[in-house]
């Protein structure tokens, strides 16, 4: 198993926070400092928690980083968001180093994490 | 009773907006290019990304069309130029580095979408501040048609006050433009035949003034007042949140200057939200007990208090209004409080005009909207959101003059008892920038035909 140590900056964001507690699987609200394991080895450190208020409706926007430990990981990491965030890409949206999830296949997920 | 409102010419306020050559006159004279300044693009990412995901959930569509990059040019450019200066003046901080500078630094961005969307967007902290191409649109056609309403309230008061007789039996203590509560489907049918219309100005100005034995006077009795009322009544359920205005302030009407009014008031209200700490991790609920309980009035808060409304002073040095008389921390609200707040005192009777007319004009459009709390006891328990008829109350109460608001009272009740009676008009969701589109070309047309055969405006 190799290690990389993979960092990848993530932003989760939907209308509600509970949504994104119950994604992440947290027993509180994902605040600063949360650490939440998405899978063995992959673990979301969240740097800050905001919310996007707009005279219609309001956001929530969660940002932080993933950490990738190993090469197996990597593929958990995917496996994670084509089972947990694909399903619910109409609550949940994920921006990925600054770009919109949308296509979920496994080599567009490759490509966008800067996993080979 | 008549009060001047303070959105007329001839203020201080506007010939201080005059200096300023005006910024919705200028980004209407520059569309919106691709060139966005290199500072700007990264918060135009960032919104594009957002909306792909939020738009949905917001209401808004158009989302899978998005331009990338999301454009953002010379419009912006122009009213960014001028509207910090205009905050900056409004506010009276010339002379305070630290409040000038936040102000100056703080990101603006006008992105070319047709959603109606204006909000604090995150991304690293200050979040910059939304402005979408579809809401300044907007606030520049409902300044169009309060212009026209009153200039039709001066021409026609007579007729008006018939009107309203006739159809309530009695009188509002404020001239009110509900007078335009015509039949329905008579309303609809009008807007169906000129959207059949190949509208333009030339076309129009043929089909109404082209039929002989028909003068231009009786067709300002007729054809043009009918139709323009029946449009300006699908918006403008709204401006009867104004009492009527005098005869001099109605004759002439600056709209870019109104539209302005309002761009800074929701401006205004923006920075507030920023200033708060709005939607930061930091509750607002600690960050606002921490500035009263340092003032010494932490004690009050989930008390009665006789006078509800506080003001404190911020670590940047400015000053904001809390609402204390309820115990649940209401954003939006102290967003607005504190919006009035910043504005000087000679400046804020207009604001507080601009406000009001955009709030109201805003509740028909989101009557009903699942979750919007009516009263502040409902806030904070289900909802962050208040109605906006809840906003206009506080806002008024908090500044209106004791004149103000005992001619606006009965006013916020008529909006309050309106219910679904626009929607039921088949009104147009502001949402929805097809229609608004649509409608504004018509209106466009009637200004147009109006301004040239009857000089109404």
């Amino acid at each position: 198993m190799a290690t990389v140590a993979h960092s990848i900056p993530i932003t989760l964001q939907a209308s509600d926070e509970a949504e994104l507690t119950r994604l992440l699987d947290l027993s509180r609200r994902p605040a600063a400092g949360t650490t939440a394991d998405l899978a063995s080895g992959v673990e979301l450190r969240v740097d800050e928690t905001m919310q996007s208020r707009g005279f219609a409706g309001s956001e929530v926007v969660v940002q932080g980083v993933i950490t990738v430990l190993t090469t197996v990981a990597a593929e958990l990491l995917i496996t994670w968001l084509k089972s947990r965030i694909e399903p619910r890409r109409n609550e949940i949206t994920v921006i990925i180093r600054d770009e919109v999830v949308q296509d979920f296949s496994e080599g567009a997920l490759r490509r966008l994490l800067g996993i080979k | 009773m008549t009060i001047d409102n303070g959105l007329g010419p001839g203020t201080e306020l506007h010939q201080m907006y005059l200096r300023f050559a005006g910024p919705l006159a200028l980004i209407s004279r520059a569309r919106f290019s691709a060139d966005a300044p290199a500072r700007d693009a990264v918060w135009l990412k960032r919104y594009r990304n957002f909306l792909l995901g939020a738009g949905r959930r917001l209401g808004q569509g158009g989302s899978a069309a998005l331009p990338d990059p999301l454009p953002n040019g010379n419009g912006h450019s122009a009213l960014k130029q001028n509207l910090q200066p205009l905050l900056i003046r409004l506010m009276g901080i010339e002379q305070d580095a630290k409040a000038r500078g936040d102000i100056e630094r703080q990101a603006f961005i006008f992105p070319a979408v047709r959603d109606f969307d204006v909000r604090m967007l995150p991304g690293e902290f200050p979040p910059a501040i939304v402005f979408t191409e579809g809401t300044l649109d907007l606030i520049r056609f409902y300044a169009g048609a309060v212009a026209v309403c009153r200039a039709l309230n001066a021409a026609a008061l007579p007729q008006i006050l018939e009107f309203e007789q006739r159809e309530s039996g009695n009188l509002p203590p404020a001239v009110v433009l509900e007078w335009m509560t015509f039949d329905p489907q008579a309303r609809q049918s009008v807007i169906e035949w000129l959207a059949k219309l190949a509208v333009s100005p030339k076309g129009l100005q043929a089909r109404l003034f082209g039929r002989p034995g028909v003068d231009g006077s009786s067709v300002l009795a007729t054809a043009i007042l009918d139709i323009a009322l029946d449009l300006v009544a699908r918006y403008l359920h709204q401006p009867f949140a104004l009492p009527h205005l005098s005869e001099s302030a109605a004759a002439v009407t600056d709209t870019d200057y109104v539209a302005t009014l309002i761009v800074a008031y929701m401006a205004l209200h923006e920075v507030a939200h920023v200033a708060l700490c709005h939607g930061r991790e930091a509750s607002y609920a600690g960050f606002l007990r921490s500035h009263l309980a340092a003032m010494g009035i932490g004690s009050t808060l989930g008390e009665p208090s006789p006078n509800p409304f506080v003001d404190a002073r911020l670590d940047d040095g400015r000053k904001a209004r809390f609402f204390v008389g309820d115990h649940t921390p209401v954003d939006e609200v102290q967003a607005d409080l504190t919006a009035l707040r910043y504005v000087g005192d000679r400046f804020r009777p207009s604001i507080l005009s601009a406000a009001t007319v955009w709030l109201a004009a805003l509740e028909d459009a989101f009557v009903g909207q699942e979750g919007r709390a009516d009263c502040l006891s409902e806030l904070g328990t289900a909802t962050p959101y208040p109605s906006f008829i809840l906003r206009l109350r506080t806002l008024n109460e908090a500044y209106g003059s004791a004149e103000r608001r005992w001619a606006i009272g009965p006013v916020l009740d008529a909006i309050e008892k309106r219910g679904t009676t626009y929607r039921d008009a088949r009104g147009i969701d502001l949402r929805d920038h097809a229609q608004r589109d649509r409608d504004l070309q018509l209106f466009r047309t009637l200004t147009a035909v109006a301004e040239t055969r009857v000089s109404l405006l």
